[in-house]
């Protein structure tokens, strides 16, 4: 899931590399409220549109996403104060809080109101960028992004060796920087840098500085939508307040085959909180309640589940410093967030520290300007390259 | 129908990267084209032989050729063939995934002067059906066909092995000396077009609300339904 504005769009689009990739807008925005799912009314048009929103509310909340695109001294008075307080002066009534507060900021009712609002604003800018929601969703999956990226770099000389994976280092005492690697297979491949994801190093290398913090995840199939609509074909996004004071407040992405994640009748459930406890504490709970499993004892009309699989991971935004060679460097796994921020500002810094003279990710010459000239085809796309 | 609309949204996608009047041209079908085969098979030379018409003999590991796009006319209709290459990627057989994605047909390339090139072949048509769509048209090419002294691979193993897999067809080709290059990307053409030239059953995923990135912001706030977003 990506934000329609921020720095992995900027950088798709920057780089070329978003030739690669096609994308989906994700076509709405869900939540869960009172055993129901209700879709979130977020864009101009999705207020006129909606049923579930009087027309009071309507005209109010219209009035408050208008609004709080400017920094009023009101609301900095609220500063420091939570969201929801802030929300509940504006007489905004429950219905609009709880969409304000779970599905458009996505924060928790006690977060600051400073914070609300930067968070509120982020959805609004990426409103209306390609679609009706500030989401989008790269057709195969988000893998497909790294993906595209190393095709990038293969085009202009990279070479790849998947399913090698790296053994040991050897390091330099004296200079206390990594030589070269030994793959499993026994090759010795030298090396000027070395790039690991965090999960690789052992343990006692890393400063125990923080707690390890984790993530819940739970990845479903299903045979039907959380919410059925005409069109079979939506991307939904849905947040899930917590359902129990002290549980985790959840997301949950809802993918369509068209999205080419999954077979035809069937969608892709992906939820992800923070965890309290395990992946299976945090998250089935919900599961059981928003859809029809071997444990629910009812016999709703929620959509079955087909398969499921719980697990936990470590949270990659907390990275600590690594007792390390100088020239290994680490990236953190997969985090929380919606976003990529973190990958994007990582990837960026690592590759500073590397190249400090070369720009980051310059735009690839369009294929068609490459020419070809029987004497002087290889320099001749050398020096584009440098060009540019 | 559907092609058109993707062409639509890819051609939106190329103004302010380029200005070439070739851009402005409009076309009926635009159809990705794959290129695949072991390394050294001589497949940069074919696309380049296909794009430009010429040959050059020291062309080392690909560098800087990503894909390269031709207009065919076949019976009237403007078809664009968009021909990817590997970048090198085949080396160590590590083309990922995404390469196949949305390829509507694949070159399966090998040398005819080295046998071991042709005996990939199979774990090449293997991957076109594992990561592309199933209605993937494959063409065998054996690249080379200058060199004939050195021949280690009959014809007649190729066409066997073509219809033992479902390829549409074999040739021999010659990037150096011009020989085929273009029949094979006629004949892929003229397939394609036959094939999408009639409504299309199996290509439900194909539905039209993908789109590529642009700087161009499309605001949706109108009631209207949002079928517009492909700027076709």
């Amino acid at each position: 899931m990506m934000y329609s504005r921020g720095s992995l769009v900027d950088l798709l689009i920057k780089s070329n590399v978003s030739r690669y990739a096609e994308f989906k807008n994700v076509s709405r925005i869900l939540t869960y409220r009172h055993d129901n799912v209700e879709q979130v009314p977020c864009s101009r048009a999705d207020v006129f549109a909606s049923r579930q929103l009087s027309v009071v509310e309507k005209r109010k909340l219209m009035r408050f996403l208008t609004s709080c695109v400017e920094d009023t001294e009101e609301q900095q008075a609220y500063n420091g104060r939570p969201y929801l307080e802030f929300l509940r002066d504006q007489q905004l009534g429950d219905n609009l809080q709880h969409f304000l507060v779970h599905s458009i900021a996505m924060v928790t009712e006690d977060t600051p109101t400073e914070a609300g609002l930067a968070s509120t604003r982020h959805f609004l800018r990426c409103l209306g960028r390609y679609g009706n929601t500030p989401f989008l969703f790269p057709v195969y999956g988000l893998g497909e992004i790294p993906q595209c990226f190393c095709r990038m770099c293969a085009v202009f000389g990279g070479i790849y060796c998947l399913r090698h994976s790296v053994h040991c280092v050897i390091v330099d005492q004296e200079s206390n920087r990594c030589k070269a690697v030994i793959d499993i297979r026994g090759q010795r491949i030298s090396c000027s840098h070395f790039v690991v994801e965090d999960g690789y190093v052992a343990a006692e290398r890393k400063k125990v500085a923080t707690p390890t913090r984790f993530i819940s995840r739970a990845v479903l199939i299903t045979d039907g939508s959380v919410l059925p609509t005409d069109s079979e074909q939506q991307v939904s996004m849905v947040t899930l307040p917590p359902i129990a004071a002290g549980s985790p407040s959840v997301k949950m992405v809802e993918l369509c085959p068209s999205t080419m994640t999954c077979p035809p009748g069937t969608y892709l459930v992906h939820l992800t909180c923070q965890s309290t406890g395990s992946a299976y504490q945090d998250l089935s709970p919900l599961v059981t309640r928003m859809f029809h499993t071997p444990e629910s004892h009812d016999q709703g009309k929620r959509p079955s589940v087909l398969w499921c699989l719980y697990f936990n991971m470590v949270d990659g935004s907390a990275v600590d410093c690594h007792n390390l060679p100088s020239n290994v460097h680490v990236c953190s796994g997969p985090d929380g967030e919606l976003g990529h921020e973190h990958a994007i500002t990582q990837a960026e810094s690592i590759f500073r520290k590397i190249l400090p003279q070369e720009e980051f990710c310059p735009p690839a010459p369009n294929p068609e300007d490459i020419i070809y000239d029987a004497d002087t085809a290889e320099g001749d796309v050398l020096s584009r390259q440098t060009e540019e | 129908m559907q092609w058109c609309r993707w062409a639509g949204s890819w051609r939106s996608h190329l103004p302010g990267q380029s200005a070439g009047p070739e851009i402005e041209d409009s076309f009926d079908f635009l159809f990705k084209i794959i290129l695949i085969g072991d390394s050294d098979v001589g497949k940069t030379c074919v696309v380049q032989r296909f794009k430009s018409g010429i040959f050059i003999e020291k062309q080392q590991n690909t560098i800087g050729v990503d894909f390269t796009v031709r207009t065919l006319d076949i019976d009237g209709k403007k078809i664009k063939m968009q021909v990817w290459d590997t970048a090198g990627q085949e080396r160590f057989r590590t083309i990922t995934q995404s390469y196949y994605r949305s390829a509507h047909g694949a070159m399966v390339a090998y040398d005819i002067s080295r046998r071991n090139t042709f005996e990939s072949v199979p774990h090449w048509i293997r991957e076109v059906e594992q990561y592309g769509a199933s209605s993937v048209v494959l063409i065998l090419i054996g690249n080379k066909s200058d060199l004939l002294d050195q021949r280690q691979v009959l014809f007649e193993d190729a066409c066997t092995l073509a219809e033992n897999n479902g390829v549409l067809a074999a040739l021999e080709t010659s990037a150096k000396e011009a020989q085929n290059v273009d029949t094979a990307f006629n004949l892929m053409a003229r397939e394609l077009l036959a094939r999408n030239g009639m409504p299309m059953v199996d290509e439900a995923s194909q539905d039209q609300s993908q789109f590529m990135l642009n700087n161009s912001s499309h605001p949706v706030y109108g009631t209207g339904s949002s079928d517009k977003k492909c700027g076709c």
